[in-house]
């Protein structure tokens, strides 16, 4: 009896043995690690999430080019929630299960928050990158596992009222936002940040995010009689707006938010005739290193200008680079949340990330500058 | 107010012709076509890609994205409308249309070099040049010249479709088979042709439509389906069965949304005016314009 | 049970043994459990359209706004007001469904296009009130939704797997329940033939509407769960673009099978998330599949399996016709079975009925003739409640019925026949006679089978009405005209187009009905057979009564023979 179970022990052994040493390489090359990332390039949110995509499959060559992380090559799945919170919480469980360690997501507020949920039942570190800082930031405190990859809308918000305070002595502003949760969200942060600033808001209207006309709103706004009209959307949409009012005479100086920034919306908004329209983005101003390789690259791989939804995903590959190599090995989502809290200045895109206990936005208001339109570009105020 | 009044009216064409486009086509079918806007969106893409590609001033990209229209139109009616009406009746077609809606919405994504984003298309007369008017009492309104061109093009598409139905043989054809379509086959019309030739100006509307708004809207991008129920609002408004009504209700429309907007915000002002279609459908089903029989109920 | 229902329970059962074993197999594979769940969450909001569109041909575009009301129910609640999932959920529920018989009334109203557009609208407003609501989180909507709690056990992870599904189930079968009995009787009836329905005491409305409120009530069942589940909702989650993907998944799974709208939710959901890289390709495919689908298979997956599997109907023989069998004596009413008193009935500048009164004797038959356009058809609709009459009073046994729906006037006694048959087209004949013979299923099966054998329909009792060679139709109409035994039977020209023996045969069912003691009132033009059968002829020209006496009489009065035939001039 014990014989036969002592043989069959054995055998079970060798064969245990056997079939592992068939299945390990014979040169023992580290397995790649296994990152996500579950983005919106379908759907409502495509315009985001296509060049964060195409950012995160250039950061993932750019790097294992590099030599990967401690030797061994990164590898990103990237998949489509088509912009559905409940698609993208299943695709984030999907890739947990099958051993991905860190997951970005993603393209937008509530896709984010449920896989919050899910990364942060499974311990595992999750980026996103949209201005909201309530994915991270709950009623509840600090939620470990997730960082944000965006400069936050406060920051964006302070630097510019600070320079319509500054710069253009404005003291009351009027507020036209997109009817998504990124300009109600942005909305709502700008006028906080006025009122500490001293500037009265005296005017506050949405806009739907397929708008056409926006006739009624910038007469009530500009019926109310601002200094200056504070612009929160993304996509080309706002360019619109800015042409709207620039056509219904319009003189107002238009502080738009990051989304404004780029060269597609300022040749919607009628080139020179856009008049004098700001943003305040991390990519405004004369570009840092960092930002200017990611441009040469980017524009070598795509042809295309960077827009700061491409800068987020480049800085979402490279802050779960930065995590897992400060983490020596360890990939569990505590341990990769402790490499980036232990605050390691990280310039990147966005700016230089110092994240800390209570701060999972790492970035400053000197992070975010300001750009002026100048002739149908975007130049230096 | 006049300020309103005018952007109201600009809306409203856009509204008016996809409003008409699901007229004509409904006539033809007995069927809403959910995916009129979709088209709009592609004829303004198509129009933007001969502008482009092709390196043709804007009348030949318009011209080029009506005749695109009306061809998809033709397709459109004999791949998918006829065989989906023959094997499941009217429900049959209306859900064809809204797979069609997928098919576009999504498909037109992939094309390269039109993707999920708006471009701008550039307009008839120059850029966008700014014209003042200014009543007697010095209380003045901004009129974009390109909305002045939206209108014109508007009323040479109406006066063309009018004389096309009401003068020519072919469209008086067409009508018939619309109407009685087994009485229309006794006379010798061939109801099949009819139907897609219907169609197809449906479609080829939307196209044009699409591509006469897209210097002021931009084209591209996923507001068709959006365009799509405004259109519906309208039609439903002015009256559904009348062609006159169609294009009223898309400027009743228009100026109400405006209105609606400036009193209160986007976010209430919505609703609302969807909350106006439940309201005609309950109250007037046959539309400001139509004729209380034209509902069958 | 019919065949459809009996199948689909079938499905259903299979369909519950590969959820079982995809629940023990899965339930250490996080992603395929989450999946599996996702699947059962969207499951009841197809199941309840399914219903509205396969079973009552009514079609929603606005189940998503039921959904909605669900998941902020639940998110509202326990969010901000504490409450356990188990009392938020059932009142979102509640809301929904009352909410949805609301929806019910507008949809009386319309068809087709404009019913589609009255739910798109509702689902729009919907969608806007979310949005605008203040306390409902306007864009960011409600997050921090916690798991449903019970007692220790948090369900989440593979219990919400379990625990979805059984809520999938339980409402799968309530369906199936449901259209076992009388509301998916009636709802077949309304979806074949909406008047006839109602003229055999079927009240069309109120079905519709429960239909309405319990498709949203499934919705937000759905809902509920949602929000429970992915922690969070906002008006993106529950906007027009999951009304359309409802919609799919029933179109693509089979509508009108409870499996098919399960399958269908699977198979989007397996989609969705299986292909993943697909981006824009995917919703491209699934637009295709649906215009495939409607083109060339138009039950859906399911619907075309099942098609496909289905045996060959039955051959229709054209058997003799057995002798006529005595008929139940009929309980006679204590007043006048039919009185109708200065009865006029106007369409715009047209009189179509001109002050006609008149009243039948109990049990007796009575021929109602006069040239075509006379009003004859009009006046009996204006008698059956199907439409109300311009002025003048109708009573029925008694009590005054005008304006009354025809199902109430149905449900006093009254059984009718159309000039051009109505038959159920997709019921058999036997489920023809027995939605008409009373509301108990065990009652309606026997009369049914009486009626069927009386009539000599024996042969063709399971053959489907569409199938019905012409007399047979007419004689499958009547069957089911006198399935609930009534004792005023209005007959619509019920020889047009019958060759000489049916026609006689014709003659005896309606003789052997009266001599039971039912009152008949018969339009006809058949001379032969008016002269043979009627007591009592009634002649109308231009909607007035011309002449009112004995057969032999009316035909020899000068005033009908130049109806008929014109002066000579």
């Amino acid at each position: 009896m014990i014989r036969t179970f002592a043989t069959a022990s054995a055998a079970a052994c060798v064969a245990a043995l056997l079939a592992g040493a068939s299945t390990a390489p014979l040169t023992a090359a580290p397995e790649p690690l296994k990152l996500a990332a579950i983005l919106s390039t379908s759907g409502p949110s495509a315009p985001l999430g296509v060049p964060e995509s195409n950012a995160v499959k250039l950061a993932e060559r750019e790097i294992n080019a590099h030599g990967g992380i401690d030797g061994r090559q990164i590898h990103f799945d990237i998949v489509d929630d088509g912009a559905k919170a409940d698609v993208a919480a299943q695709l984030a469980t999907q890739m947990i299960a099958s051993g991905h360690v860190a997951i970005f997501c993603g393209t937008r507020t509530d896709t984010s928050v449920a896989v919050a949920r899910v990364t942060g039942a499974a311990n595992v570190l999750q980026v996103y990158t949209t201005p909201t800082e309530a994915v991270w930031h709950t009623a509840r405190g600090v939620v470990k596992n997730v960082f944000q990859v965006n400069p936050r809308d406060q920051l964006e918000a302070i630097a510019l009222l600070s320079f319509a305070k500054s710069r253009l002595k404005v003291k009351t502003i009027a507020i036209l936002h997109d009817e998504n949760l990124y300009g109600s969200g942005g909305a709502t942060i700008a006028a906080a940040e006025a009122k500490a600033f001293g500037i009265g808001v005296v005017g506050d209207e949405s806009y739907p995010g397929n708008a056409t006309d926006f006739t009624p709103q910038i007469v009530k706004l500009r019926d109310a009689k601002p200094d200056a009209i504070v612009l929160w959307g993304a996509t080309t949409t706002p360019g619109l707006a800015i042409r709207s009012a620039r056509t219904l005479g319009v003189k107002l100086p238009i502080l738009g938010s990051s989304g404004i920034l780029s060269p597609a919306i300022l040749n919607v908004a009628g080139g020179a005739a856009a008049g004098e329209v700001y943003s305040a983005s991390p990519l405004a101003g004369a570009p840092s290193a960092e930002q200017r390789t990611f441009a040469e690259l980017y524009d070598k791989e795509y042809h295309l200008p960077v827009v700061s939804f491409a800068a987020n995903g480049w800085d979402a590959v490279q802050l779960i680079a930065a995590a897992l190599r400060d983490a020596h090995g360890k990939t569990d989502g505590t341990s990769l949340a402790n490499a980036l809290e232990a605050g390691r200045s990280i310039p990147l895109a966005d700016g230089t990330f110092k994240f800390s206990p209570t701060d999972h936005n790492g970035l400053v208001p000197g992070d975010v500058h300001i750009a002026m339109a100048r002739n149908g570009s975007w130049g230096s105020p | 107010m006049l300020q309103l009044l005018i952007a109201g009216l600009t809306v409203g064409s856009e509204f008016a012709l996809i409003a008409l486009g699901i007229h004509i086509i409904l006539r033809a079918t007995r069927v809403v076509n959910f995916a009129q806007g979709e088209f709009s969106i592609v004829g303004g893409l198509i129009a933007l890609t001969c502008a482009e590609a092709l390196h043709v001033n804007a009348w030949f990209a318009l011209a080029g994205a009506t005749f695109a229209g009306f061809v998809l139109g033709l397709v459109f009616e004999i791949a998918v409308l006829r065989p989906a009406g023959r094997a499941g009746g009217e429900a049959g077609v209306t859900i064809a249309t809204i797979g069609a809606v997928f098919v576009l919405l999504y498909g037109h994504a992939l094309i390269p070099g039109w993707g999920s984003d708006s471009h701008p298309l550039a307009g008839f007369g120059g850029p966008l040049n700014i014209v003042i008017l200014s009543s007697s009492k010095g209380v003045g309104a901004i009129v974009q010249v390109q909305s002045l061109w939206v209108f014109a093009l508007l009323l040479v598409a109406l006066a063309a479709l009018y004389l096309f139905f009401e003068r020519t043989y072919y469209g008086k054809a067409i009508r018939a088979a619309a109407e009685n379509p087994l009485g229309a086959r006794l006379v010798g019309i061939d109801v099949n042709s009819a139907r897609a030739i219907s169609v197809a100006l449906g479609i080829a509307l939307a196209a044009y439509g699409g591509t006469i708004i897209g210097p002021i809207t931009l084209v591209g991008g996923a507001a068709g389906f959006a365009l799509t129920i405004k259109g519906f609002v309208a039609a439903i408004v002015g009256g559904l069965e009348s062609p006159a009504g169609c294009v009223a209700g898309g400027f009743v429309v228009g100026v109400l949304q405006v209105f609606l907007q400036s009193r209160m915000s986007y976010d209430v002002a919505d609703p609302l005016v969807y909350s106006v279609l439940l309201l005609m459908l309950l109250v007037r089903p046959q539309g400001l314009f139509g004729r209380r029989d034209a509902v069958r109920d | 049970m019919n065949a459809r229902l009996r199948d689909d329970a079938r499905i259903l059962a299979v369909f519950a043994a590969v959820v079982i074993a995809f629940g023990v197999l899965a339930q250490h594979d996080a992603g395929l459990s989450q999946a599996g769940t996702y699947v059962a969450i969207f499951a009841p909001a197809a199941i309840g359209l399914s219903i509205l569109l396969g079973n009552v041909n009514q079609i929603s575009v606005g189940q998503a706004g039921f959904f909605g009301i669900g998941a902020y129910s639940v998110g509202y609640l326990t969010v901000e007001r504490g409450w356990p999932f188990w009392t938020a959920a059932p009142l979102g529920v509640v809301l929904a469904a009352a909410i949805g018989v609301g929806l019910g009334f507008v949809a009386l109203r319309f068809r087709g296009h404009y019913l589609a557009m009255a739910t798109l609208a509702f689902g729009l407003i919907a969608a806007g009130v979310f949005h605008a609501a203040p306390f409902l989180g306007h864009a960011s909507g409600i997050t921090g939704i916690p798991y449903p709690q019970f007692g220790p056990l948090t369900i989440s992870g593979h219990a919400a797997y379990w625990f979805a599904w059984i809520v999938a189930f339980a409402i799968a079968l309530l369906s199936l329940a449901m259209l076992r009995g009388r509301p998916g009787r009636a709802f077949e009836a309304i979806r074949n033939d909406e008047l006839a329905a109602e003229t055999i005491g079927i009240p069309t409305r109120r079905y519709k509407i429960i239909a309405f409120a319990y498709a949203g009530a499934l919705a937000a069942a759905g809902g509920a769960t949602f929000a429970a589940f992915l922690g969070l909702v906002n008006p993106d989650a529950v906007g027009i673009a999951l009304s359309v993907d409802v919609l799919l998944m029933v179109v693509l799974g089979g509508s009108g099978l409870i499996s098919g709208a399960l399958f269908g939710a699977a198979l989007i959901g397996y989609l969705n998330v299986v292909g993943h890289q697909w981006d824009n390709w995917r919703e491209v495919g699934y637009g295709l599949l649906v215009v495939l689908c409607v083109i060339f298979a138009p039950g859906g997956v399911l619907g075309t399996l099942r098609r496909l599997a289905a045996r060959t109907p039955s051959a229709r023989a054209a058997a003799p016709l057995p002798a006529v069998g005595a008929a139940p004596r009929v309980r006679a009413p204590s007043a006048e079975p039919l009185a109708v008193r200065g009865v006029t009935k106007r369409f715009g500048g047209l009189v179509a009925v001109d002050e006609v009164s008149f009243a039948l004797q109990p049990g007796t038959l009575t021929a109602l003739i006069g040239p075509n356009g006379a009003g004859k058809t009009t006046l009996f609709n204006a008698i059956c409640g199907v439409g109300r009459p311009t002025a003048g009073r109708i009573a029925i046994g008694g009590i005054d019925v005008t304006g009354r729906q025809p199902h109430r006037v149905a449900a006093l006694g009254v059984g009718r026949t159309f000039q051009n048959a109505r038959l159920f087209g997709e019921m058999t004949v036997f489920e023809n006679v027995a939605a008409a013979a009373a509301a108990n299923r065990r009652v309606a099966d026997r009369r049914a089978r009486e009626v069927i054998a009386r009539l000599g329909l024996d042969h063709l009792a399971g053959v489907p009405a569409k199938d019905l060679a012409f007399g047979d139709r007419r004689r499958a109409e009547l069957a089911r005209a006198i399935a609930a035994e009534p004792w005023l039977l209005l007959v619509d020209e019920p020889a047009a187009g019958l060759n000489q023996p049916e026609r006689e045969r014709l003659n005896a069912d309606l003789l052997a009905l009266r001599d039971a003691g039912t009152t008949l009132l018969l339009i006809e033009h058949d001379m032969k057979l008016v002269m043979a059968i009627s007591q009592r002829v009634i002649v109308l020209e231009f909607g007035r009564v011309i002449a009112d006496a004995a057969p032999a009489e009316v035909q020899r009065d000068p005033r009908v023979v130049a109806a008929y035939l014109g002066t000579a001039t």
